[in-house]
């Protein structure tokens, strides 16, 4: 059974998607809420499997909700509802640490394949989020984001492959052919073809990009709070 | 010794105050305006300047003659214009007049010597055609009584030379004016004269004139401006006949003039200095005196002066400054507006997309979702007509959530720039051709630079590759979709390119392709821009939109 929690300011649409949960076998809603200070309150608490997080909320923005629960979750997968499409936004949840999203009006079905995909490890990227991918590393790497001393220990994901580095400010080689070819349009599909390698190893690679987004932005924010200022959104 | 001196005191100081009063420009009329007293070292006056008026006040009583001349102007001192005459009436048999005629004698002639005895005669000839039942003729001297006129007048000389109607031979008629009682004082009493009509008899004189030889002459001496008098020739008639002619002849001299108050008239004054003078002389002409003057400067146009064209450069420069600055910050105030306007603007466009995406587009997803729901519950149920209905409830929710996301994301002033357009698009755009199930290969720079582009543009650039999305996945059975997107001077050029079946452009098979394809030529032209059709039967499709974008780029702006 996968828990799964709701962060949603329009009434109608949280009901609907308890609606769809409960619908499902697999899946059961364990909270809801309208606003996302609540949420940041108690999710940590709730540790549920899946958090499907709106990004337009009423107080704090879903990103920023975002970046103060994330780091409090490891074992949570946070995916991004909006109906809003704006990829700099979206971008900005998975930078946060947020491992998908979803674009509304979605189908009951796409929702709840998007629940169980990313439970096994499934991580979409679509060409305009990999694009905004190649930029932020292109910036890290070039130092124009505050980088801190190595001194933050970054568990290592599961490695597939052993020709990656732990360099958090850099992509590895597969990484990047990943992420250019998801730029030029790929499908997993066809970059699983491609470079022949099974589809969920290409997830697999996509997950490790969004996870070393989410060490370096939080190294970031490190850095600023260290300059005395908030937590950004 | 004391006393003496005493005396001369007094008669200094009393000289003093009759000079105070005895002679005065009382004002300068100049155009317009009128100067009085002091007037100052000197008056200057401008070089528009068209009228001069010199109010002239001397002494009434005294007979003094007011003089007055220009330097510069005049060449030789002026008398107020006035006259004395000399009047020939012609009477008819019963001593009525039937006809008379006057002749001036104006101002001072030449050669005048102060005593009209010594003074420089010159011989003056009229003539006169006599008039009907003319039958006499009388002749006097007068002085004149009006205008305050003053003056001496010497006549010597006189004769009249008459011809009849029918003849040119001329008779002589002496008038003799030496023979008489007395005759060598003023008093005399010539034979034919006498001291006729005028109110003072005294003005009448004779005196004795040395050239050629000593002999008396008629004079006038008027040194009274409100009184005059007279010399008349009525002891001798002179007989006429009507339709001849009446020739006086004569010599003489004078100097006539007036007392009391004048107006000099100057027009048109030249730029330059001038000195204006008054002075007083006796009846005779001869100087008092006493003199003032009063110097007068008209000032060069202001195009010749010589520091003309500093001042006016300096100014010149000086108004430049001026307005350049006035200008510059009536610029900066209305761009201060604009950017104001353009704010509120942006606030506006905001709220409005946030109402829409926060009601309209959340209930559409709801309806979508619940449709959704619906449909697979139906489980058997979703062949029926319910469940194609149903479906459809679901699929108009799903299209009009998107709609409602488009026109949130073109009318929403944070968007406005390539960047965000381009992620748009191909956030869409994958998206689309995913569900599809046709692959898309993105050629787009990595460096597009941060342009603004308006809602305006971006929406309707977003319809056109959206309709060519559409006809690409309705008709064009392709293998893959290539979106390519270059940015060269100012210029965004969008390509879509499919390999499918392609169409004739001028007859395009499927229904509604060929309206899509006007609505995306309108399109790109409602943002000036040009769209180019490259296809065949067979040959796929290759569709290329340009668009301007202007070229500033954007501000960075706080959200």
């Amino acid at each position: 059974m996968i828990t799964v929690a709701v962060v949603e300011d329009d009434a109608r649409i949280s009901r609907t998607v308890q609606e769809v949960l409960k619908s499902a076998n697999d899946c059961r809603c364990v909270a809801a809420f309208s606003n996302g200070l609540s949420a940041a309150e108690h999710l940590p608490g709730l540790a549920p499997d899946v958090v499907l997080m709106d990004i337009n909320l009423p107080d704090i923005s879903g990103v920023e909700c975002v970046v103060r629960v994330a780091p409090l979750l490891p074992s949570t997968e946070i995916i991004m509802l909006t109906v809003f499409q704006d990829p700099e936004t979206i971008f900005q949840a998975l930078t946060a640490g947020a491992h998908g999203y979803l674009i509304k009006p979605v189908m009951p079905a796409r929702l709840l394949q998007a629940i169980r995909e990313i439970r096994e490890g499934g991580v979409p990227m679509s060409p305009s989020i990999a694009r905004n991918v190649i930029q932020y590393f292109r910036s890290v790497g070039s130092g124009q984001t505050p980088s801190a001393p190595a001194a933050v220990v970054v568990p290592p994901p599961p490695e597939p492959d052993s020709d990656e580095t732990d360099n958090v400010t850099a992509l590895g080689a597969r990484e990047q052919q990943v992420v250019e070819a998801l730029v030029d349009g790929y499908s997993y599909k066809e970059i699983a073809t491609k470079l022949d390698i099974s589809i969920w190893t290409v997830a697999t690679y996509v997950r490790r990009i969004y996870s070393k987004m989410h060490v370096s932005s939080r190294r970031e924010i490190i850095a600023k709070q260290g300059g005395s200022q908030k937590p950004v959104g | 010794m004391q006393l003496h001196r005493l005396v001369i005191m007094c008669a200094f100081v009393l000289t003093a105050l009759v000079a105070e009063d005895d002679l005065q420009i009382t004002s300068v009329d100049v155009d317009q305006t009128v100067y009085v007293p002091p007037y100052g070292p000197s008056l200057t006056l401008s070089s528009t300047t068209r009228s001069l008026r010199f109010h002239l006040k001397g002494p009434v009583e005294a007979g003094q003659r007011l003089r007055y001349r220009l330097d510069g102007v005049d060449p030789v001192w002026r008398d107020p214009p006035n006259r004395m005459r000399i009047l020939v009436n012609f009477e008819n048999a019963k001593k009525e007049v039937v006809g008379s005629r006057d002749f001036d004698l104006v101002g001072e002639t030449e050669g005048w010597q102060d005593d009209v005895e010594r003074s420089v005669f010159h011989p003056r000839r009229e003539m006169i055609t006599i008039p009907a039942q003319a039958t006499n003729a009388t002749l006097s001297i007068l002085s004149h009584g009006e205008d305050l006129g003053v003056g001496v007048l010497g006549v010597d000389n006189l004769r009249v030379f008459i011809t009849a109607p029918d003849s040119a031979q001329a008779t002589t008629v002496e008038l003799d004016t030496t023979s008489g009682r007395d005759m060598e004082t003023v008093l005399g009493s010539p034979t034919f004269w006498f001291r006729g009509f005028g109110n003072r008899a005294e003005i009448a004189e004779v005196r004795i004139r040395s050239q050629p030889m000593p002999h008396p002459i008629l004079v006038l001496n008027d040194s009274d401006p409100q009184r005059y008098g007279n010399w008349a020739l009525a002891k001798r008639p002179i007989p006429v006949r009507e339709g001849g002619t009446f020739t006086l002849a004569w010599d003489t001299a004078h100097s006539i003039g007036r007392s009391g108050v004048h107006i000099a008239a100057y027009d048109g004054l030249k730029p330059g200095t001038y000195v204006f003078r008054t002075m007083l002389t006796e009846s005779n002409g001869s100087p008092t005196g006493r003199q003032i003057y009063l110097q007068l400067v008209v000032e060069e146009p202001l195009h010749q002066r010589w520091y003309f064209w500093l001042v006016t450069l300096v100014l010149a420069v000086i108004a430049g400054t001026a307005l350049g600055f006035l200008f510059r910050r009536r610029v900066l105030t209305r761009r201060l507006e604009d950017l104001q306007r353009r704010q509120s603007l942006v606030r506006e466009r905001e709220r409005i997309a946030r109402d829409l995406h926060d009601n309209i587009g959340a209930g559409l997803t709801e309806i979508a979702m619940l449709g959704d729901l619906v449909h697979s519950e139906l489980g058997e149920l979703k062949t029926t007509e319910m469940g194609t209905r149903v479906a459809r409830i679901r699929q108009s929710a799903t299209e009009l959530a998107r709609s409602v996301d488009e026109i949130v994301w073109a009318i929403n002033p944070t968007h406005d720039n390539l960047t965000h357009f381009v992620n748009y698009l191909t956030q869409c755009s994958s998206q689309f051709l995913e569900s599809a199930n046709l692959p898309v290969r993105y050629v787009i720079p990595s460096d597009l630079p941060t342009l603004p582009i308006s809602g305006k543009v971006r929406h309707n650039l977003f319809l056109v590759v959206r309709e060519a999305l559409n006809n690409i996945v309705k008709y064009a059975q392709p293998s893959v979709v290539h979106l390519k997107i270059t940015l060269t001077e100012g210029v965004l050029t969008i390509v879509v390119e499919d390999d499918g079946v392609g169409f004739d452009l001028d007859h395009p098979a499927p229904e509604g392709t060929h309206n899509g394809i006007d609505n995306m030529r309108r399109r790109t032209q409602d943002v000036s821009g040009t769209i180019r059709f490259i296809t065949g039967p067979g040959r796929g499709t290759r569709i290329e939109v340009e668009a301007p974008l202007p070229s500033a780029p954007l501000q960075p702006r706080g959200t």
